[in-house]
């Protein structure tokens, strides 16, 4: 038997026996990706789904204020609910101020009739839209430009009904229909354009990722464990290099590594599912998967090992490798998706090997890319691990 | 040991010395003196060396260098006559049994020793007999299958032996090999060095039990702060401490009158019951006894010419102290 086999077996062996340690590399980021799946579901929804509830209060209860009900009732951007009866004033500010709604649109009696004939620029507004306490300018903005969208199509309409149904030689003439432009809209972040990303294709990706840097406790922790028994003086007395040391342990984390990702995202397509979230979708290229999963845990052991010949002790190991995995991941968008942060800290998050692995799992996960579309992950990633490697290694030959 | 085992010097040294160090010094970084200065031994083949010292006299220092742990700074380490220019034959021609319970508790003795014979290179045909034999050497075969973490104290001195006889190292290095453990074990642990020193394996042993010492090693040094205080085989160095000393131990404490009658023998009285006489010489030794006799006193025990490590030992420190 080799030395290094010696080393991976054993390591494998200590592996299978350490539960605490097996259930903080997988059941952990596990737990956090079925929370933050289920959890980030709403602000993933509001991305596609409805941004705000409307209480439409309509005075004038004519064909005419039907049709412009209806007509914003097409903008899925916004609930519109019409009560019957129509509900007192001090009734319509309680349900504002309780955030029920965040727009009231009162249509003032008299808004039919004002659609017939010239538009009359003194006359007073026959729509009035209170905004509740908490609703946020843009969307304000974005219901005035749909209420105005409505009533605009409505005023064409009427307009064209003024148009006259005959040609001059005695033809019936068509009238022209309106109807809202169609527009087409593709997601240039997802596989399939037509499908808008959701929760859980953020969170596989961003907790996988954290669980591949976490193994760091763990294996450091395996490193001064060994020295405080003793055991790393005893090898010393052994001809075996350090390589063989190092490797041991490197080849069964990194196998582990691999572990977590297979099981971080058939947890996404099966588990999810099951309670309530939306079904991971693996997309892009099945190498390129397999690249990415190889460079972030090189990255993530590189670290781990740099951890593990600096620190002097179990609880100097765990404070480092915990900490430097929770500031990776908080500046990473691994907590927060990085398209919530302000700029500054997206720029911030750019030197997070986190992110580079996370912007690769969403490049292929997402955009189902290949190789060339994740290129500059990969090599950052492999860059990150052989630096931390090449100084792990520069300081175990300085303390040897 | 089992029969097979090949223990015996695979290369004879040609001055007869397994190791042989010469000006060894070191000094550990941001360390304010030496940790070891300029110190000489000679180790002979298939002997048992006794390594004596008080805590941080630089015996684990020595050792770490004679094992390979440490790089030597200054000085030379030979090992069966060739220079020891690489750890490598430092490592390869001695295993080390630490002080430490140097192996992994949630592995069980099997698997712990599986796992250092793998990486002593013995071939896989041999590694089943090598655990085998290590393991009937220690009388640990009833525990293999059990983590270590369950052994006792004695069975993990045990197993931490048995790792270093693996690979049948014509050195072995035994650091307290016998602390904190119940009698059982400890004369398990004396007994197979006993016979590693029968199969001519080199011993380098150290302890604070004084009489394992007197009794195993045939040779000890005396290290205290880093320097070398004595050296040499162990009955001549006592026989050279004992001197014309006669100590006798009473059958009952002695009366008053008693030690007024020996009061011309210049008598040193240790005890109530136990007293020393300086002899001029070896045929004084009748009258000395006879005068006991005329005192009335009853003789149980009387040593002459014997000396004990351990006073030998302490005198040595008292007198370093002093200086």
């Amino acid at each position: 038997m080799s030395p290094l086999l010696a080393c991976v077996v054993k390591e494998l062996r200590l592996l299978r026996r350490d539960v605490h340690g097996l259930a903080l590399m997988f059941l952990l980021p596990l737990a956090f990706i079925l929370i933050m799946s289920l959890a980030l579901q709403d602000l993933f929804a509001a991305r596609s789904g409805r941004l705000a509830e409307v209480l439409l209060i309509d005075h004038d209860a004519t064909p005419a204020s039907a049709v412009l009900r209806s007509n914003l009732a097409k903008n899925e951007a916004f609930g519109i609910s019409t009560p019957s009866p129509v509900p007192p004033a001090e009734v319509v500010a309680k349900d504002l101020k309780a955030a029920r709604y965040a727009f009231a649109v009162e249509v003032r009696k008299g808004y039919g009739a004002s659609l017939e004939g010239m538009p009359d620029p003194g006359a007073a507004p026959m729509l009035k839209v209170t905004v509740a306490p908490d609703t946020d300018k843009r969307t304000e903005m974005l219901l005035l430009a749909a209420l105005g969208e409505a009533a605009g199509l409505q005023r064409t309409e009427q307009l064209i009904q003024f148009l006259p149904a005959e040609d001059p030689f005695g033809y019936p003439l068509d009238r022209p229909k309106v109807e809202a432009p169609r527009i087409a809209v593709a997601y240039a972040y997802a596989a399939e354009p037509q499908i808008a990303p959701s929760a859980v294709q953020q969170s596989v990706p961003a907790w996988l990722v954290f669980a591949v840097f976490f193994v760091a406790i763990p294996f450091s922790n395996t490193f001064i464990r060994e020295r405080q028994l003793g055991v790393q003086r005893r090898l010393r007395t052994i001809d075996v290099g350090p390589w063989s040391q190092f490797l041991g342990k490197l080849i069964p984390y990194f196998a582990v590594n691999q572990l977590q990702v297979a099981t971080m995202l058939a947890a996404g397509v099966f588990l999810v599912p099951l309670l309530g979230g939306q079904a991971l979708q693996i997309n892009g290229s099945p190498l390129a998967l397999v690249l990415l999963s190889a460079a972030l845990s090189l990255a993530a052991l590189g670290l781990a090992l740099l951890i593990a010949v600096v620190a002097r002790t179990t609880e100097q190991a765990t404070l480092t490798a915990g900490l430097t995995a929770l500031l990776l991941a908080a500046i990473g968008g691994i907590m927060v998706p990085k398209f919530v942060m302000p700029p500054g800290l997206q720029a911030v998050a750019a030197f997070s090997p986190m992110a580079w692995g996370l912007d690769g799992f969403l490049g292929l996960l997402l955009r189902g890319g290949g190789v060339g579309e994740i290129a500059d992950e990969l090599l950052k990633l492999a860059g990150f691990g052989a630096a931390g490697l090449g100084l792990a290694w520069l300081v175990h030959r300085h303390r040897e | 040991m089992s029969g097979e085992s090949s223990h015996p010097s695979e290369s004879p040294s040609p001055d007869g010395l397994a190791i042989r160090v010469r000006g060894l010094s070191h000094r550990y970084p941001r360390a304010d003196r030496e940790a070891l200065s300029g110190v000489d031994l000679a180790v002979r083949q298939g002997s048992c060396f006794g390594l004596l010292g008080p805590n941080g006299a630089g015996k684990s220092t020595l050792i770490s260098l004679m094992t390979g742990v440490l790089a030597v700074q200054a000085g030379e380490i030979a090992i069966e006559g060739h220079p020891a220019a690489d750890r490598s034959r430092l490592r390869r021609a001695g295993a080390l049994a630490p002080q430490d319970f140097a192996f992994y508790p949630a592995l069980t003795g099997a698997e712990n020793l599986r796992f250092f014979a793998g990486l002593q290179r013995i071939e896989g045909h041999r590694i089943k007999d090598r655990i085998a034999a290590a393991a009937a050497a220690v009388q640990l075969e009833d525990w293999l299958g059990r983590p270590a973490e369950t052994y006792s104290g004695g069975l993990k001195r045990r197993l931490n032996l048995a790792i270093a006889l693996l690979a049948e190292p014509r050195i072995l290095y035994l650091d307290e090999p016998t602390v904190g453990i119940d009698a059982r074990s400890r004369q398990c642990i004396l007994e197979v060095i006993a016979g590693l020193k029968a199969q001519g394996v080199t011993i380098v042993y150290t302890s604070h039990y004084m009489e394992e010492v007197e009794t195993l090693c045939d040779e000890v040094a005396v290290i205290d702060r880093g320097r070398l205080l004595l050296s040499g085989r162990t009955d001549e160095l006592l026989s050279e401490a004992a001197g014309r000393r006669l100590t006798v131990t009473l059958a009952a404490p002695a009366p008053k009158a008693a030690r007024k009658a020996l009061a011309a023998l210049d008598a040193d009285w240790t005890g109530e019951d136990r007293l020393d006489l300086t002899l001029g010489t070896a045929s004084e030794l009748p009258a000395a006894l006879a005068a006991l006799q005329a005192a009335g006193l009853k003789v149980a025990r009387a040593e002459y010419g014997v000396s004990r490590l351990e006073t030998l030992y302490l005198s040595l420190l008292a007198a370093e102290e002093a200086a």
